[in-house]
């Protein structure tokens, strides 16, 4: 080999390293690639590039990858951001604890938990929609919620979109679909392993895994429903796996959201769903319909240390005359305070 | 993507610092997404579009396709057709449109016959051949779509587009540009007619645009008395009436995968609108309280007024036990006034089936319908089928070799009846696509092929549905910018209900 070809080798090979290894993930430029975007449109669309859009971006890909720890982490110190309620609520979920986080933390409304599409939705929050719907089983949203992410990004194109519904109909075992979105992908700039792991008949054990717990999740009763009936279809997805731990979460923590106790106490089973969040409106449940009894406390599985602080807590609010601060300072993290100060955010 | 420079040139300097320095560097930049994974496609077929044993009309454009296999690494085909021999070198075969079109001119009412011979990575060899049969039957030169991802309800930058069958020409007839993203229902034209068509936008400046005798009108299909807007219809051959459903449509997901969506009418009624008069004729017969009436059409005599009905039901809860009939009333063209006895030309109950999309033929033969489980807009029901009644004898055709494993729906016949076009979502199942089937005098089909395509990859690389394609013996007289010019310029005209109801 010649010098300098040799050098030229090497001068590629240089420019290479330069474009492949990047110390700190950009999740903005990921993203501009990700959906063929010009300096310009990606301004245009979402903005100069700063730690708030970055941080938006990077949960919609790191929940994606199932990255729930670098999510959690990256939803720590965010406040009042729809997003970051949501992602932080699946991160929670995922883990098992989403009742006993969901007062620790900026909770607006059922949107902390679904991304309802509306006339004012950002692609952004349309882009997020899908993954608590693939999480817990539920394809056809899943699918939906991908496809209106898609339609409505900026070039009718993404990388994001393509993998979830190469996901979703790799689930659902419409091959031929995921094929589609999956030889899309091959084309893409570092998915070639991403793709490869998926590829039917070469499937990673990994992936093969994946499938084949999101396959178990998968509902058997059909119905059909609204985009907006979120209590229906996390019943029919319970109907069909009992041991749905998420849809199990999502249900009871979704009518504690928009504070619905009397679904609540329909879906709740004490015997089952451990959490003093329960407790907690189960008691308020208790009180409003004057059946604070020790049967129903005993029924409900309500420990005498919840009872005292739910008499403490009214108690304080006799005395303060309904004030919110100092029942925030010492009850900012109960339900009760949720139940009785949230506000919805109309805007 | 950018990269801070620095890091990159440390980085670099350990490499080297490293004996096998080389070796991980290859390594590193093919991991960074150097080549692509190759990935085979369609693998049920050996080509794509799949094209073999086709048959096609002699006015078509090339038909342009790609082999499917993963690791081709050399590809000859030949193409014979008489004395006429045409080579290709490639995994693509991508014609010259003059040669094409001679290669058809000569093959006309013969077949011209391919043969492949594939060397792959590792040695082995494939070979295939195939023919296609060249029609005398020519095809109406245009067909119209609209294009849509298949987002379900929701729509973002749509369009309706013709495009010319004889080439790769296309146009867009009126897109989201020029309509203030406004949703549009598909372009639809009476017996194929270019001089005789209609679509809608929706939105606060749209209309039902009405192509007739040269012009273009903007109406509003719509009066006090209506359950709502009219939906889906057709124009009299005459051009002077129409008959429309006035449907009030809600849409509904499955909680099964692979259903997704299910369309149904919580009230629907038929209303026959007098485009001269600008008045709507609500038929008391055809909007009865108890009945969800849909899909008319007329005869190609324009005499009849062929419609689906199902007794009502609580929706969604009875969905899947909602099936629909086809029927038949008599319409005078002279009054404007349907008659007053339905008669069932294909009963629901008997089929254990619904009907849906009725559409005559133009010789008058024919009625083509979609055959489904339940319901009333099975595009995403796999088990919807064309099917199509002899009107002559009543002979029912069931048409296996046009129908695929999924849903098979929308169609439309050509000028002379012996085409007609269908949206199929056959192949990746989620995507529409236009496909073409010829149909001789006696109801036999052929196997029918999806619009060529200039780009070989085209339907691969397309995340867009072909909506309701729609035949047409030439160009519209209108395209985007008149179509936006008369939303932004043009006040609808109005149509009132006619006092006396028949």
């Amino acid at each position: 080999m010649s010098s300098v070809k040799r050098f030229s080798i090497y001068i590629f090979l240089l420019f290479s390293l330069m474009s492949c290894s990047d110390s700190k993930t950009s999740y903005y430029r990921i993203w501009q690639e990700g959906h063929h975007l010009s300096d310009s449109l990606m301004i245009d669309f979402y903005g100069e590039e700063n730690e708030a859009i970055e941080n938006a971006l990077g949960l919609v890909l790191e929940a994606l990858d199932g990255n729930w720890e670098k999510v959690e982490e990256m939803t720590r110190g965010s406040r009042k951001s729809e997003i970051a309620a949501y992602y932080h609520n699946l991160a929670m979920a995922m883990k098992g604890c989403l009742a006993d986080s969901l007062m620790y933390y900026y909770q607006p409304f059922g949107r902390g938990l679904f991304m309802p599409i509306g006339d004012e939705s950002t692609q952004l929050k349309i882009a997020a929609r899908s993954e608590a719907w693939y999480r817990l089983g539920e394809m056809t949203m899943a699918e939906h919620a991908a496809m209106l992410a898609q339609s409505f990004s900026p070039g009718h194109y993404g990388v994001p979109y393509l993998k979830r519904l190469a996901e979703v109909n790799l689930v659902t075992g419409q091959e031929e679909a995921a094929k589609k979105y999956l030889r899309l992908l091959s084309k893409e700039p570092g998915c070639e392993k991403w793709v490869s792991d998926r590829m039917p008949g070469q499937q990673s054990e990994e992936v093969k895994e994946h499938l084949k717990k999101m396959r178990s999740l998968l509902p058997t009763y059909d119905i059909v429903h609204g985009q907006s009936q979120y209590r229906d279809v996390l019943k029919n997805l319970l109907a069909s796996n009992p041991d749905n731990q998420l849809a199990r979460q999502y249900l009871l923590c979704y009518d504690l959201l928009i504070k619905d106790l009397g679904s609540f106490i329909k879906d709740y089973d004490p015997m089952r769903d451990r959490s003093r969040l329960y407790d907690e409106a189960a008691l308020i449940y208790l009180a409003l319909h004057n059946e604070v009894t020790p049967q129903n406390l005993s029924h409900f599985r309500i420990s005498r240390e919840v009872f005292q602080d739910f008499n403490d807590y009214d108690n304080l609010y006799v005395l303060s005359k309904g004030a919110m601060a100092p029942l925030q300072k010492q009850y900012g993290n109960t339900y009760w305070f949720f139940y009785q100060y949230a506000k919805r955010n109309t805007k | 993507m950018a990269t801070p420079i620095g890091s990159s040139i440390n980085m670099l300097k350990g490499i080297l610092n490293k004996i096998a320095a080389a070796a991980c560097v290859l390594c590193f930049c093919s991991a960074c997404g150097g080549a692509a994974v190759e990935v085979a496609t369609n693998s049920d077929t050996f080509i794509y579009p799949d094209y073999a044993g086709v048959t096609v009309p002699v006015n078509i454009a090339p038909l342009n396709f790609h082999y499917t296999a993963a690791g081709i690494k050399k590809a000859v085909t030949t193409v014979t057709c008489g004395d006429a021999v045409v080579e290709f070198s490639g995994k693509e075969v991508v014609w010259d449109m003059l040669q094409w079109k001679s290669l058809l001119a000569s093959a006309v009412s013969d077949t011209i016959r391919f043969s492949a011979e594939l060397a792959m990575k590792g040695g082995d060899k494939q070979t295939f051949e195939w023919e296609v049969y060249v029609s005398p039957d020519k095809i109406d030169p245009y067909v119209s779509y609209r294009l849509i991802e298949p987002a379900y309800e929701v729509w973002h930058e749509v369009e309706i587009r013709e495009r010319c069958l004889e080439n790769f020409e296309e146009r867009a007839l009126s897109n989201w540009q020029n309509t203030d993203n406004s949703c549009m229902n598909c372009h639809i034209h009476s017996q194929a007619r270019s001089d005789l068509s209609m679509f809608y936008v929706r939105g606060k400046d749209g209309g039902a645009f009405l192509n007739r005798n040269g012009e273009v009108r903007k109406l509003t299909l719509n009066a006090e008395g209506l359950v709502s807007g009219t939906v889906y219809g057709e124009i009299h051959p005459s051009g002077r009436y129409g008959v429309f459903s006035s449907n009030v449509v809600l849409p509904g997901l499955h909680a099964l995968g692979t259903q997704r969506l299910e369309v149904y009418d919580t009230a629907s009624d038929l209303v026959i609108t007098d485009f001269d008069k600008n008045e709507l004729i609500i038929p008391s017969i055809l909007s009865r309280k108890d009945v969800f009436e849909t899909f008319p059409v007329f005869s190609a005599d324009g005499n009849s007024i062929y419609y689906c009905a199902a007794d009502t039901l609580p929706m969604p809860r009875d969905v899947e036990k909602l099936r629909y009939s086809l029927m038949k009333i008599s319409f005078d063209p002279k009054t404007g006034k349907a008659g007053s006895r339905p008669e069932v030309v294909w009963d629901a109950e008997q089929h254990k089936a619904s009907v849906c999309h009725p559409k005559c033929s133009p010789d008058g033969k024919w009625i083509m319908y979609t055959v489904a489980d339940y319901g009333t807009f099975p595009i995403w029901h796999t088990e919807c089928e064309l099917e199509m009644m002899n009107l002559q004898t009543g002979e029912i055709v069931k048409m296996d070799t046009a129908n695929a494993y999924r849903s098979d729906t929308y169609h439309c016949w050509s000028s002379d009846s012996r085409w007609f076009v269908f949206a199929s979502k056959r192949g990746d199942g989620k995507y529409g696509r236009p496909y073409f089937c010829h149909v001789d005098e006696n109801g036999n089909l052929t196997k029918p092929f999806v619009l060529p395509q200039e780009d070989p990859w085209h339907y691969e690389n397309s995340l867009l549905s072909f909506n309701i394609p729609d035949l047409s013996d030439g160009p519209v007289n209108f395209d985007a910018q008149s179509i936006g010019k008369m939303i932004k310029e043009t006040a609808a005209e109005t149509f009132v209900i006619n006092g006396n109801k028949n």
